[in-house]
């Protein structure tokens, strides 16, 4: 009987354990508002939840307030029968509706709109209401997102109940620009799935979505024989071949950073072309096969009104992601990242055997790149495009020719392409160059503003146009040279622009004692110095901000301060955000939710929340996150658990609450 | 009686649910072709090309080589005794809706298109039961009507009419609309050479090769073959047709051209072996002078020819083939049929070949050598000649009657180890339904958590994790009911009105629930100390105390009322009966009651199947219970194998029903296990007798929730579970046989494919582990 008494009362304990870490006595909001106040009434929410829009400005013509009002209502149901019926002497705690004011009836949406909302909900009144006010409809849906997630589902009494009511809520967010970015080149993402991120970033109020491609598998590849250059560097006297490979490991270590209201789409990369261009109809030929393709008018569906005879009888066919307030971002990576161009028109490859950059000789590349702008520009509307940039590697024989490479085995390729290019007196970096602003250019035209990756910055910033924003991604690697050998070889090879002091130090390429050594120190990133020289910035850095980096961990994602090192308030002005990535070479249909949520969403907490109220230590907000990723899964978002890497699945058996 | 109507349940008619998926399927057949096409692996794409991307492969199918469009409006008529179920139509449009969601592609149809699908239903039964009869016939076809162009039939029925309705209703079609010619060579004219009237009509490729066919034998009328072709407004057919025509009179029949499977199947019905290859010695050395031209509206897009090295057209040894015959350039096909074996040769229209050309070099290459690209005809034929005795035939007939045994394709899914949303659990029912699986055996409490609320019991949910981590008593019944008309037009509704895009209901899918007892129970107790034997030793439950079994009483009480299958599982597993012989009081009660804790273990299984079986539920149990007191089980009981192989075996020896999950192949939780591990689990090893074999219920697979929460159950699931799917469903002979790297996997992966691309999150195919991410980058069917 003792035992039994014991047991009950271990077991008691442990249940009150249970329930008091996911109790929500404190707020369970993600991400935290701005200001936030509230009371310890409960409330029920009504059966007939009804939207009220008297006073408000905006008419609401393209049903985008009431699409989001009715998405409210399903995902506050979680799929439960809610039936409860409350009894008459609490009728006066029904919710029956929420009044929504909007001040403006403009309902494009563009970068920098007033996304505020300020939310109040009264513990009492007859009738309940609760109140919204925004000054565009997206700060509405912001807050009906907010509003989703002081609702519970009560299991015993079958009603939908909203707690520590009164509420007073304002928010606003910190950064306009909060992306996230997908990659549908690496890996064809179908639609179905597309539409689920955009879904679930609202959930988390991110609102940009980018779409891209890399070469970081090779870049890493190149990083773990750093040493063995270093080798051949001594031996055989290839003094250029280390200092070039030195510096792209260095250039990929240095970016790295990132944010969501922007869903940054990379369609096109390397290699595959998914995406429909009808002025150019066989760029499209490089798709992985024909089913994996987007049509103009699916790309339409997902970023913008499209027909609007169909749009009439079937819902699914208004804009996917305007609804939610998410603007897209297209990236068309440019003259690296583009191989699959050619494909479809081979005279875009500077030579069979060498398929990438883009042929920066030739006029028709930059007539492809206008005809894609300006299909782009009648379906993606957002006021930025992604021109990439990056990881343009001259040297890979393409613009130049390495040396060894092209002189030995495509003597006639690289024999033409040097003859073209020093026609148009060019060298290879001039190139580059001449590209990129030219690219630019074009997009100006089409009235665009352009993102470029940060390689553009670093090798010809001061050419760069002032509206350009500079999109970080490079942690760069600081080197402390350990030993006399490595302070040797650094001077000889030049490197001394790298060598600093730091405070993280870790000790990289370790081998043998009389091996040169380095300590290296990761640099902050570029943004502080594209914001000095007055262009704007997004940052996105890699070893925190990069989804596919599994090892990224969710309180580095947390953690990552966008304005590290800025201080003048101006300054600060121009980072306009960050975004998260998710690049796509491990990621497809089957893996793609769980490896950005929950991870992303500790980013867009960052870029959402004051300063202020951010949490200094992730540990503080760990109950919080935990409780969001449990809110993503009743969802029906596949969000992974917070232990473990990335994407992880769970470990045993247990609560979600305790995962 | 009254009351059986108002209330149907999830019915036969569902099956036909699946018709329409693969009615989709085939449409996306046209891909899979193309598809393979542009495969880098040459050396396989022409096998691949044979392949039905079908998956599960039906009983019976033949198929042809034109291509329909699918208009988005897609209309539905019904008939039979049960076709105007609500269940019916709600089934229609989930799947229109998943077809067209790919976005409002700008429809452009072809020359024919299907814009209507005929559903007849013989049964109006709606009830969904173990043994429902779950086969269907789809047919497929164009015909040149043009009011209506094409149309696609299914048929579905209680099977014993099946033959004769099908062909019954498929002439009605006929003569009430001049369509689906499919059947009428295949009924009338075969037996009646050249007497039956052939409902005519004039189809021209775009290529030129127009053959004209007449009604009847003698009387080809020239005039008439261009009258009608030029209706079809190309000039080019008219001229090919009048240049044909000297020959084809000298013929005793004269063709149609063909450019489709059903016109086809007029010749094929008439060639009647050397028809045909007369036709061909005559045509063929001709040469075809085409050029090429853009096809992007034709759909005559590609083909293949199948030659013996005589250039004879085996049709008698080939029943099972569907036939595609090209005309090319005579030279040139002689030259390439110079071969000794039989030559299979893919033709490509020349567009969908310039799309590949930087893709598929050599292939092109190869190509452009034999000319084929430039000129060539289509002709496809699409029939099965083995079937025209039977009756049975369209271009895709299955019946899971063929195989028998096999009426319970199953998926568990595990809710007690982790907690699932309501949401997730739909989202798992939806996909089940995209395999034909027809089972979800819900595991819902276990020792960690009893999330279920049992309205008897109030506090037995106090187990559940934490409080929001419940399913209340309406869940469980949405879930399991969802199909009730009542509440399926509902929540269209519902979705229709809100515009909700994520929530549908769900397909036909029993839903078996299991309360394992006595062991893996100890959850039960939080609310309900009692029920453990002592505070510290929890497990089993209590055997000693008659509130154990009022408590599972009122479990089940309970749980009938939302759970109508005939099937319970009463789980029975992983007993370890240490807590009844070191708690005192039990041990008192065993002495009192001479019993041995394996005596009391078959005590407490024993009662609890009466108690199902009182509530007139058929009792599952896992075989350990088998295992250990065969003869005491109740005759009606059900095993459920795990352990290892052999058990089915013996089990039915005995007597009892079985189901197959042995946990070497089917455990989804076992990540080791690839999918041809999965694919070539057999439950029928080792059982030979056909009565013993139909004791086999089924299989399941089993996706225990260890390690898998919402955010990676369906990759653990998927495409494994597709695999065992197939397994269930499809001809044993048929899957077994040949190289399933080569017949099964390109399929596999495909269906995979078309998983995510509506949304489902399978993991790819080939990987060692399961659910691990693909490996680089590349195209979903290559991974």
């Amino acid at each position: 009987m003792v035992k039994l008494v014991v047991g009950v009362l271990f077991l008691g304990l442990v249940f009150q354990l249970v329930v008091s870490t996911v109790d929500i006595d404190s707020l369970n909001i993600w991400p935290m508002p701005h200001s936030v106040s509230y009371g310890h009434q409960v409330l029920y929410m009504s059966k007939d939840f009804e939207l009220r829009t008297e006073g408000s400005k905006y008419p609401d013509a393209s049903g985008i307030l009431k699409d989001g009002f009715s998405r409210f209502l399903y995902v506050i149901r979680a799929s439960h029968v809610v039936d409860g019926n409350v009894s008459d002497s609490q009728q006066s705690l029904v919710l029956q509706g929420i009044n929504v004011l909007i001040s403006s009836a403009n309902d494009e949406l563009q970068y920098g709109i007033d996304e505020s909302y300020k939310l109040s909900i009264a513990s009492s009144g007859d009738p309940v209401y609760a109140h919204l006010e925004a000054q565009t409809v997206y700060g509405a849906l912001h807050g009906l997102q907010t509003f989703s997630q002081l609702c519970q589902f009560n299991f015993h009494t079958r009603l939908i109940e909203v707690r520590q009511t009164p509420w007073d809520i304002s928010d606003q967010p910190r950064f306009p620009y909060r992306g996230l970015l997908i990659d549908t080149s690496r890996h064809y993402l179908p639609l179905p799935i597309i539409k689920k991120v955009v879904d679930s970033m609202t959930y988390t109020k991110l609102v940009d979505v980018v779409k891209r491609q890399t070469i970081l598998p090779e870049i890493a590849l190149i990083k773990e024989n750093l040493s063995f250059a270093i080798c051949l560097c001594f031996a055989s006297g290839y003094w250029n071949f280390w200092v070039s490979s030195l510096s792209l490991t260095e250039v990929e270590l240095t970016f790295s950073s990132l944010q969501v209201n922007v869903l940054h789409w990379h369609i096109v990369d390397s290699q595959s072309f998914p995406l429909e261009i009808p002025s150019y109809p066989n760029l499209w030929n490089g798709a992985y096969s024909i089913p994996e393709r987007y049509t103009m008018a699916d790309a339409a569906e997902v970023v913008r009104q499209v027909k609007p005879e169909l749009s009439s009888n079937n819902f699914s066919f208004c804009s996917y992601a305007q609804r939610r307030g998410i603007n897209v971002l297209a990236e068309i990576d440019v003259p690296g990242h583009a191989q699959s161009w050619g494909t479809g028109y081979p005279t875009l490859w500077p030579s069979q055997d060498c398929q990438q950059p883009l042929d920066v000789s030739n006029e028709f590349t930059f007539q492809v790149i206008d005809g894609i702008l300006s299909d782009l520009s009648k379906v993606f509307k957002f006021k930025y495009v992604h021109l990439g940039g990056d990881e343009v590697n001259t040297r890979e024989n393409c613009f130049d020719g390495d040396y060894l490479k092209a002189i030995f085995t495509y003597p006639q390729n690289w024999l033409t392409l040097v003859f073209r290019l020093q026609k148009q007196g060019m060298n290879a970096s001039q190139g580059y160059e001449y590209f990129v602003l030219r690219a630019q250019e074009i997009a100006l035209s089409h009235g665009y503003e352009c993102i470029n990756w940060e390689e553009t910055f670093r090798t010809f910033g001061d050419k760069l146009k002032l509206k350009t924003v500079v999109h970080n991604w490079y942690a760069l690697k600081i080197l402390v040279p350990s030993n006399l050998i490595s302070l040797f070889v650094t001077y000889q090879c030049g490197l001394e622009k790298f060598i600093g002091h730091g405070d993280m130090l870790k000790p990289c390429f370790t081998y043998w004692w009389w091996w040169p050594r380095w300590w290296c120190r990761l640099d902050v990133g570029v943004a502080a110095q594209v914001v000095a020289a007055g262009l704007r910035c997004i940052v996105s850095r890699q070893d925190k901000w990069y989804l596919d980096h599994l090892d990224n961990f969710w309180p580095e994602f947390y953690s990552y301060e966008p304005l590290t090192n800025i201080t003048d308030p101006k300054q600060q002005e121009l980072v306009i955000g960050g975004e998260v990535c998710m690049w796509g070479e491990t990621v497809d249909g089957s893996d793609i939710e769980q490896t950005i949520w929950p991870r992303a969403a500790a980013a867009a907490e960052r870029l959402w929340t004051p300063y202020e109220k951010l949490a200094k230590d992730p540990a503080q907000v760990i109950g919080r996150l935990t409780q969001f990723r449990c809110l993503l899964n009743q969802r029906g978002v596949a969000a992974a658990p917070l232990t473990g890497y990335g994407r992880d699945a769970p470990r045993e058996p247990g609560s979600c609450y305790m995962q | 009686m009254a009351a059986d109507s108002a209330a149907p349940n999830p019915s036969p008619l569902l099956i036909c649910i699946y018709t329409v998926f693969v009615c989709i399927s085939v449409s996306a057949l046209v891909h899979a072709q193309t598809l393979s096409l542009g495969s880098k692996h040459n050396s396989i794409s022409q096998l691949k090309d044979t392949l039905v991307y079908l998956w599960p492969l039906p009983a019976e199918y033949t198929f042809g080589y034109g291509t329909l469009s699918v208009d988005p409006d897609l209309s539905l008529a019904v008939g039979g005794n049960g076709g105007n179920s609500t269940i019916v139509r709600d089934a229609f449009e989930r799947y229109r809706a998943i077809i067209f969601k790919h976005g409002p592609s700008n429809f452009r149809p072809m020359k024919s298109h299907i814009s209507k699908v005929r559903v007849v239903v013989h049964s109006d039964n709606e009830e969904l039961q173990l043994g429902t009869d779950e086969s269907y016939s789809l047919i497929v076809a164009e015909s040149d009507d043009r009011s209506i162009i094409a149309e696609a039939t299914i048929e579905h029925g209680r099977s014993r009419p099946l033959v004769n309705q099908t062909h019954q209703s498929i002439v009605n079609a006929v003569s009430l609309r001049g369509l689906l010619l499919v059947l009428v060579p295949c009924g009338f004219a075969v037996p009646c050479y050249g007497q039956v009237e052939v409902p005519q009509g004039t189809v021209s490729t775009r290529q030129g090769c127009g053959i004209c066919m007449g009604s009847g034998p003698k009387n080809l009328d020239t005039a008439v073959c261009a009258e009608k072709t030029s209706l079809r407004g190309s000039m080019e057919d008219i001229c090919r047709c009048g240049r044909r025509s000297s020959m084809l009179q000298s013929e005793e029949w004269s063709f149609h051209d063909i450019s489709a499977p059903i016109l086809s199947l007029h010749a094929d019905a008439l060639l009647i072996d050397n028809t045909l290859s007369k036709f061909f010695s005559d045509v063929v050395p001709r040469p075809v002078d085409v050029e090429t031209r853009d096809f992007s509206t034709s759909h005559c897009c590609s083909g293949e020819v199948l030659f013996d090295r005589k250039r004879n057209f085996s049709v008698r040894s080939n029943a099972k083939l569907a036939w595609r015959v090209i005309l090319i350039n005579g030279q040139k096909l002689r030259r390439l049929f110079d071969g000794s074996r039989m030559y299979m040769l893919r033709a490509l229209v020349a567009k969908r070949l310039e799309q590949f050309k930087y893709r598929d070099r050599d292939m092109l290459k190869q190509l452009r050598r034999s000319r084929l690209i430039c000129k060539f005809c289509l002709w496809s034929i699409a029939w099965v000649r083995e079937l025209v005795p039977q009756y049975k035939m369209g271009l895709v007939t299955t019946s899971n009657g063929l195989v028998g045994v096999v009426v319970c394709d199953m998926l568990m899914a595990d809710t007690s180890r982790h907690y699932y949303p309501v949401d997730v659990i739909k989202q798992i029912i939806e996909s089940m339904s995209y395999a034909k699986l027809n089972v979800l055996h819900w595991h819902i409490i276990d020792e960690e958590s009893f999330p279920l609320e049992v309205p008897t019991y109030p506090k037995l949910w106090k187990g559940a994790y934490s409080k929001w981590e419940r399913y209340t008593i309406e869940d469980a019944d949405e879930i399991v009911n969802l199909l009730s008309m009542s509440s399926c037009c509902q929540i269209v509704k519902l979705r229709q009105e809100k515009r909700l895009r994520r929530l549908r209901f769900t397909d036909c899918i029993n839903v078996m629930a299991e309360v394992d007892v006595p062991g893996h129970a100890e959850s039960w107790g939080a609310g309900y100390p009692d029920l453990w034997p002592s505070a510290s030793c929890r497990e089993p439950l209590d055997v000693s105390k008659n509130f154990t079994f009022d408590l599972i009483a009122g479990i089940l009480t309970d749980m009938r009322k939302i759970f109508p299958f005939e099937l319970f599982h009463l789980g029975g597993d992983e007993v370890h009966t240490d807590c009844w012989t070191s708690t005192p009081h039990v041990q008192q009660w065993l002495r009192d009651h001479n019993m041995t804790a394996k005596d009391a273990y078959q005590y407490f299984v024993l009662r609890a199947q009466q108690i199902a079986i009182s509530k007139n539920w058929t009792p599952v149990n896992w075989e350990e219970t088998f295992n250990a007191f065969p003869t005491k089980l109740n005759p009606r009981t059900v095993v459920h194998n795990w352990l290892g192989g052999g058990v089915c075996p013996k089990a039915v020896g005995q007597g009892f029903r079985c189901i197959f999950s042995n946990q070497g192949f089917w455990y989804l939780d076992h990540l080791d296990v690839q999918w041809d591990g999965v694919y070539n689990a057999e439950p029928l090893e080792g059982i030979s007798g056909v009565s013993d074999q139909q004791l086999v219920l089924g299989g399941e697979v089993c996706m225990w929730g260890e390690t898998a929460d919402p955010s990676v159950v369906q990759q653990t699931i998927w495409p494994r579970a597709a695999a065992a799917a197939e397994r269930l469903w499809s001809n044993r002979e048929a899957i077994s046989t040949r190289n399933i790297n080569i017949t099964a996997l390109p399929r596999l992966e495909y269906f995979r494919c078309l998983l995510t691309r509506r949304g489902v999150p399978a993991a790819p195919v080939t990987n060692f582990y399961a659910r691990s991410p693909p490996s680089g980058p590349g195209s979903c069917y290559e991974q």
